[in-house]
């Protein structure tokens, strides 16, 4: 590979929109919008791990949903490798799925209770590929030694194993297809915290043999801290901060992102849980018809303009950016 | 001499199962004090739940029952006391709170009802008085516009709302001990950061007592005073909080508190692995049997661990654990 | 409670599917296992009954109206004096193969209306629903009879006319599967793997949503029977074969003096549907995973 190749992003989003139609009622034609992810942007390298988090209802599921085409989006682009996911039809999106794979959430609802192991991790290759039989039995083989998994274990069901196991199965099925792109939809949060680090540090393993670059999606800053290159934190919908991880973590810029480091109980420093209280105790309201900022009413900064104007993603420094109208 | 709050002497509660008849709390021996906050933590499966159920005198029928030990609540045993007496000390002086918020809450009732319906019940008020009294309870778990909300139904509220009408419910009739089991996994960090702020509020001003249940050894170093850390139906460690997570003992502990990456972790570099408890908690037929059920797991094993089931030491006055290896751990 | 799912997979060791689980369950279902006996005697007795039992059950064999017993006629005669018991012995296969046959045809409309209408959603579900409102509306019996009158009494005519009352409850429930499955991350996964729809909806949500859809065909199967029963006893029936419904719709006249020539095709009726409802019943705890104790 060369060495510009390798500096290009792997993945390109530019302005991703997905609006969920609401009817209002059963009598009026009128049609409403919720727009669960309002115009994100951002770029992964090759080889890196871009965390996307913020809280529920912030749409960072839905944005990796619709990168992965799993719901339709409303506008916008989703290059991998200078390829917009978002135009490709049947054939073309088939071969292009090869090379994007998701990890789901629950190790519980995202196995087909009635497919054995190795038909789960099967899957993809027997949809995507035209691979013969001995070659794929022969790749079925290899994902189970690297995921940890023995072949004994081929031909049970998915209910007859552990939790971690089951997502370690998961992963295997997701890497099948040999994916540039790995989508990890909170793949450790319904883990116990001792099962949590093992597939975390086989993630990391994987990424490290194969190159793998991953779009990490989680609640747990911890998590991010611990896995991710650089992180995007959402807010209703928008980016309100992008940064690579030390700035992140050590500088955050955004009163939002302030809010969620706070909240994040340490295990030596007594939470100052009055401050997160006071900034939070308004409830998030259904804001999201305002024009201004989302964060507007819980944002101990906030300003008349805030409300009226939507702040823009800026650079404040090489490589941090922050939509903030009090941050410049 | 003064009873304590409570005190739990040898407890051992035994579930039947398909293979017989295991141990899921074994030998659990603790006391909390007034106005005291105690903490369980241990992955799933390991009884930190089941002591929750104990407590309350919740244990599932005929599969769950108190084997023996006993359960002293302001000197009164409750081990075996019968479900009349058991049902007038729960929810009254004895509540919980669960994980999940929405299924814990009668859908087709407001949440004024529910509460009410506590107060009237245990407190015999008057359907007004009970009513008015709710809406100071939500008013106390910082629900804005409790007027109105009260009338509300559980679906028309968010997930931390409904947490804390769940607190508001638990707290109605004054509870001198509140259990909550895992009662912020479920939500969000600021969601959960403000209904941790809620019940240290909420027990400064009443003097309750909590049992808080979590996985999470953040919250633990939030919320508690003294933890216990169950491993596999047994106590492992006991001790002060700020004691045991400096300096941890036990290997599990150890393991729990380092396989997480923490917030306040230094970032080392882009490699760096976590340290893994490797496996998994063992399979309820083994529960019982005389021998360390963490030794699969653990890479100091030896041949004790696997002959004899380690008893728990005192190490200092603040710190107590249960393994055999007891000096190579202080090396690290 | 302590959580089952962390259970130690290792002694688990059989590939034991869901399949073979549920069967386990259902030997324990002591009920369910008679009625299984049962309907298994039946089915062998009208297969080979017929064989063993040659008597033409359109011979009058003795005078009409002779009680059971008299003469060697076990069951006694009808008021033709036909042979009663070769008469239930071959009616059988006839009330078991219209039953069977008329829920095959209610599976696949219901089937596939509900799966379609689950799996599109939108102006299709909208459709579709409309649709199978409208049959669940009319009055069957009613609806059956025309069709019959107007298309002739045959055996494939009365099976399509109640297949055709009687697919709507298999398509809601179809439907409602279909939507609980189709959220379901396996499903989405297997979205992501690119499989095609109509693998998605027949190779993946269909077997998913199976149990359901199974212990309702069982009813059916019991419920067809009977409304052939109805069906033949208003004399909407082939007059050139013998069902059980058929000879106490023949013999209606006559319930009072010689009632056991009603009594009798009618407790047939009885024990079969009995049996197939406690199997649809054993199939219904054994295969819900709720009940499945582990």
């Amino acid at each position: 590979m060369q060495a510009d190749e390798q500096d290009r992003p792997l993945l390109k989003v530019r302005n991703l929109r997905v609006e969920f139609a609401t009817k209002s009622n059963i009598f009026s034609r009128q049609k409403s919008s919720v727009k669960a992810v309002d115009g994100i942007s951002f770029d992964i390298k090759r080889g890196e791990t871009l965390g996307l988090v913020g809280e529920s209802g912030s749409g960072k599921t839905t944005a990796a949903l619709a990168i992965a085409r799993l719901l339709e989006a409303s506008g916008g682009e989703v290059n991998l490798n200078n390829v917009d996911l978002l135009q490709l039809e049947r054939e073309d999106l088939r071969q292009a799925r090869t090379k994007l794979q998701f990890i789901f959430q629950d190790p519980y609802s995202s196995l087909n209770p009635r497919k054995r192991a190795e038909e789960i991790v099967r899957e993809p290759l027997d949809s995507l590929t035209d691979f013969d039989q001995v070659k794929r039995q022969k790749i079925v083989d290899n994902l189970f030694d690297s995921v940890g998994l023995r072949h004994e274990q081929k031909k049970l069901f998915p209910h007859q194993f552990s939790g971690g196991q089951r997502q370690r199965l998961g992963i295997a099925r997701a890497l099948s297809t040999n994916p540039e792109l790995v989508i990890c939809d909170e793949a450790v949060s319904a883990l116990d915290v001792a099962v949590q680090a093992q597939i975390l540090n086989l993630l990391k393993d994987l990424q490290a043999n194969l190159g793998l670059t991953y779009l990490f999606i989680s609640h747990d800053l911890g998590v991010v801290k611990h896995m991710c290159d650089s992180v995007v934190v959402m807010y209703m919908g928008k980016v309100v901060e992008h940064a690579n991880r030390e700035q992140l973590f050590s500088a955050p810029k955004h009163p939002y992102t302030k809010t969620l480091l706070n909240a994040v109980p340490k295990l030596d420093v007594a939470l100052d849980v009055t401050e997160v209280q006071n900034q939070m105790s308004k409830s998030a309201t259904e804001n999201s018809f305002v024009n201004g900022c989302k964060f507007f009413d819980r944002c101990p900064l906030s300003q008349p303009k805030c409300k009226e104007v939507a702040p823009e993603l800026g650079e404040t420094q090489t490589g941090h950016w922050v939509a903030c109208h009090m941050i410049s | 001499m003064v009873d304590k709050l409570l005190e739990v002497k040898n407890l051992r509660v035994e579930l039947q199962t398909k293979d017989g008849v295991v141990p899921v709390i074994d030998d659990l021996s603790f006391d909390l004090d007034y106005g005291e906050s105690l903490s369980f933590v241990g992955e799933s499966g390991c009884g930190k739940s089941m002591t929750a159920l104990a407590l309350m005198g919740l244990l599932p029928e005929k599969v769950g029952r108190i084997a023996s030990g006993s359960i002293k609540f302001e000197g009164r045993q409750l081990a075996n006391a019968s479900s009349e007496d058991l049902r007038k000390i729960r929810g009254n002086e004895i509540s919980m709170i669960f994980q999940e918020p929405m299924t814990s809450l009668n859908p087709v009732l407001s949440v004024g009802e529910q509460i009410s319906e506590v107060l009237r019940l245990h407190q015999k008020m008057s359907v007004n008085s009970a009513w008015k009294r709710a809406e100071d309870l939500l008013d106390a778990v910082n629900i804005p516009d409790p007027k109105r909300r009260v009338h509300d139904y559980p679906f028309q509220m968010s997930g931390g709302q409904r947490q804390r009408v769940m607190i508001a419910m638990a707290l109605a009739c004054e509870p001198k001990i509140l259990i909550a089991d895992e009662p912020t996994t479920a939500l969000d960090v600021t969601v959960q950061a403000q209904i941790f702020g809620l019940l240290k509020d909420l027990q400064t001003k009443t003097g309750t007592s909590i049992i808080l249940i979590t996985h999470d050894m953040g919250a633990v170093a939030q919320m508690a005073r003294k933890m216990i850390v169950m491993y596999a139906g047994r106590p492992c460690e006991i001790g002060e909080v700020a004691q045991v997570i400096k300096t941890p003992q036990h290997p599990y502990t150890t393991g729990l508190i380092s396989c997480v990456p923490h917030l306040d972790d230094a970032i080392i570099d882009a490699n760096n692995r976590l340290s893994e408890i490797p496996g998994i908690v063992p399979s309820l037929r083994e529960f019982g049997s005389n021998k360390c059920l963490f030794a699969s797991r653990c890479k100091h094993q030896m041949e004790q661990c696997r002959a004899e089931r380690p008893v728990l030491a005192q190490f200092s006055n603040k710190q107590a654990f249960a393994c055999w290896k007891r000096e190579i751990i202080d090396a690290g | 409670m302590m959580d089952r799912k962390t259970e130690n997979s290792e002694y688990l060791e059989q590939a034991s599917s869901p399949s073979a689980e549920a069967w386990e369950m259902f030997k324990r279902n002591h009920a369910a296992m008679a009625g299984l006996v049962i309907l298994f005697v039946i089915t062998i007795g009208s297969i080979f009954g017929p064989l063993i039992y040659p008597t033409d059950p359109f011979d009058m064999v003795w005078a009409p109206f002779s009680p059971p017993g008299e003469e060697g006629y076990l069951f006694g005669t009808d008021y033709l004096g036909r042979d009663l018991l070769a008469m239930v012995i071959h009616g059988a296969r006839v009330s078991l193969v219209i039953g069977l046959s008329a829920a095959i045809v209610s599976i696949f409309i219901g089937v596939t209306i509900g799966a379609l209408a689950g799996f599109y959603r939108g102006y299709i579900e909208e459709i579709l629903m409309r649709v199978t409102e409208f049959f669940q509306v009319l009055p069957t019996l009613l609806f059956s009879m025309v069709i019959v009158a107007l298309f002739g009494a045959s055996l494939t005519m009365i099976t399509i006319a109640i297949g055709i009352v009687s697919w709507t409850a298999v398509a809601r429930i179809t439907r409602s599967e279909f939507l609980r499955i189709r959220e379901l991350e396996y499903v989405m996964a297997s979205r992501a793997s690119g499989v095609s729809n109509t693998k998605l909806m027949f190779g993946i949500i269909l077997p998913n949503a199976l149990p359901p859809i199974i212990v309702q065909s069982a009813l059916m199967v019991g419920s067809a029977i009977l409304f052939e029963a109805g069906l033949s006893f208003l004399g909407l029936t082939d007059p050139n074969v013998v069902s059980w419904g058929q000879i106490i719709g023949s013999n209606r006249q006559y319930i009072l003096d010689a009632s056991y020539t009603v009594t009798i095709p009618g407790i047939a009726i009885f024990v079969t549907v009995l049996a197939i409802s406690l199997v649809g019943d054993g199939l219904n705890d054994a295969l819900n995973p709720k009940l499945r104790a582990r």
